[in-house]
């Protein structure tokens, strides 16, 4: 029996019709997460209260 | 200047005037929304601020309303008065599109809870107006219906997301406007058309039925052309519990003694004309014996940053499946701000909560010394609707998203026109649930700026 080709089953993706400046806006706003990431979200201490964010408490 | 207020008419009039004159039956609620609707006919084929106006349904519920006044049964603060509401409410019977053409298809069925609470005040829903495509974004050309423009410049931005609603108050269209403010979409179209805006305490007024766009920063708001309209329908719409003193909020409040703080880091890199009426502004608030202190908090760009990763984040939670399914029906901007969020890790995501929270509470202890916190809301003028890069920077860089960050209520009011004929404002913030010594404190900034002047007459 022959398989299907597994990219058939692939969702496509949304980016794939995107036109270049869509890209660039995009890869920018990737350089903006991860910049903001690795200057404030990295040092952040480890406390109880930290980890109770309000869309977790019941 | 281009606008659509007849000085004088009955679309010149505040809510709460036009509230005095159905009670004292100089007006009726017929006339009142008749008199909107035709000033909508007459210009807002130049301004767009609506998507749909309920024409026949609201002159029906107006003949309704002057009979239950006529028959002295009990009525609501709001009884007989034409409110605007963002078309990203639920109002039963009526398409909710989101000004996109994900969302054209979605049919109300039932009110949203706020909807609700407006109706049961005896407010009159007049039509649903033009929004950024999901509240984001920005003004799009290429969705089902144009962007609103700016009454005191058709050829410039009114402020979004919630551009038709304040587009609408400025130019006469309604008394009032509800609106959503996730990163300022109801503080931005109050500073740019000259209207008052305000963003309540976080969960302050319901959100059900309202189309998210990012549940931890997303807060219902209300535009109107004065503190006092904001109070009134604060009072009428807001959470049950939410604690609010109306005759307080309303009462004469001399600024005299009031220690306000001033978060001068805010308004750098504004442009002049922001600077010059922000310093003005500051002023005159000394001068009517404001006591104004400076007030530190985190950078902007901290605030900024972490608001964005959080909308980002839920805002592509939300819209996955169907900008996966059919992302043809997206504008090129809705689809260039909504996916962006694919590419935040869950590990930045769990982080930005986390710093908001720090970021809240660092918010919270700086107003702990003040009666309340001011700061500009926009750095920027208007810019031209049609400069892609100047919207751009208009989000890039505002002064709104910190108190969506840490939940506060704010107010955004006008002090003025600049040089370039646009409106001039500044924000106001509050301690947490402080909504009544908030909106008092604006009444009395108000009175001390004075009225702004209404946006001229041109068809």
């Amino acid at each position: 029996m022959t398989g299907s080709d597994p990219s058939e089953d692939r969702p496509s993706d949304p980016r794939d019709s995107l036109d270049p400046e869509d890209r660039a806006f995009l890869d920018r706003a990737k350089a903006a997460q991860q910049s903001f990431a690795r200057r404030w979200l990295t040092d952040l201490p480890v406390s109880l209260e930290a980890w109770s964010p309000p869309w977790l408490e019941l | 200047m281009v606008g659509a207020v007849e000085s004088g008419g009955l679309t010149s009039l505040t809510l709460a005037e036009a509230s005095a004159a159905l009670s004292k039956g100089a007006v009726s609620a017929r006339d009142l929304v008749a008199a909107h609707l035709d000033a909508i006919a007459a210009y807002d084929g130049r301004i767009n601020a609506f998507i749909t106006v309920h024409s026949e349904a609201a002159l029906a519920a107006a003949e309704a309303a002057d009979d239950v006044r006529s028959a002295g049964v009990p009525i609501g603060p709001l009884h007989g008065l034409p409110i605007a509401v963002k078309d990203i409410f639920d109002v039963a019977g009526t398409p909710t599109t989101c000004h996109s053409g994900a969302g054209g298809d979605r049919m109300a069925i039932r009110d949203a809870a706020v909807i609700a609470r407006l109706r049961a005040a005896g407010a009159i829903v007049i039509g649903k107006t033009a929004l950024h495509e999901f509240a984001t974004g920005g003004p799009s050309f290429d969705l089902p219906w144009p962007p609103a423009s700016n009454p005191w410049n058709l050829a410039h931005h009114p402020g979004g997301s919630s551009s038709g609603s304040g587009a609408a108050v400025a130019a006469g269209f309604a008394l009032a406007a509800l609106g959503t403010d996730t990163a300022g979409s109801v503080r931005h179209p109050a500073s740019a058309c000259g209207i008052v805006g305000l963003k309540p305490t976080y969960d302050a007024i319901e959100r059900d039925g309202v189309f998210p766009l990012a549940p931890t920063l997303d807060h219902v708001g209300l535009l109107a052309r004065s503190a006092t309209d904001i109070a009134i329908l604060y009072s009428a719409l807001r959470r049950p519990g939410a604690p609010f003193d109306l005759a307080e909020a309303v009462a004469d409040s001399p600024l005299a003694g009031r220690r306000i703080g001033v978060i001068e880091a805010f308004a750098e890199g504004a442009d002049l004309q922001t600077q010059a009426g922000f310093i003005d502004a500051l002023d005159r608030l000394r001068q009517a014996g404001a006591q104004i202190v400076p007030l530190e908090l985190p950078p902007l760009e901290v605030f900024a940053a972490c608001g964005r990763l959080i909308l980002q984040a839920e805002a592509y939670a939300i819209h996955k499946p169907w900008i996966d399914a059919r992302p043809q029906d997206y504008g090129k901007r809705g689809m260039q701000r909504i996916l962006a969020g694919r590419s935040v890790d869950a590990a930045s995501y769990i982080n930005a909560q986390r710093l908001r929270r720090r970021l809240a509470d660092q918010v919270e202890a700086a107003l702990s010394t003040v009666d309340a916190a001011l700061c500009t809301s926009s750095l920027f003028q208007p810019c031209r609707i049609d400069d892609a890069k100047a919207v751009d920077a208009t989000y890039d860089r505002q002064a709104r998203t910190p108190f969506n960050l840490s939940g506060h209520p704010a107010v955004a009011m006008p002090t003025g026109v600049s040089p370039s004929g646009l409106p001039l404002g500044l924000q106001l913030v509050g301690r947490h649930w402080s909504e009544t010594a908030l909106l008092a404190l604006a009444a009395a900034a108000e009175a001390t700026f004075g009225p702004m002047p209404r946006v001229p007459l041109s068809r």
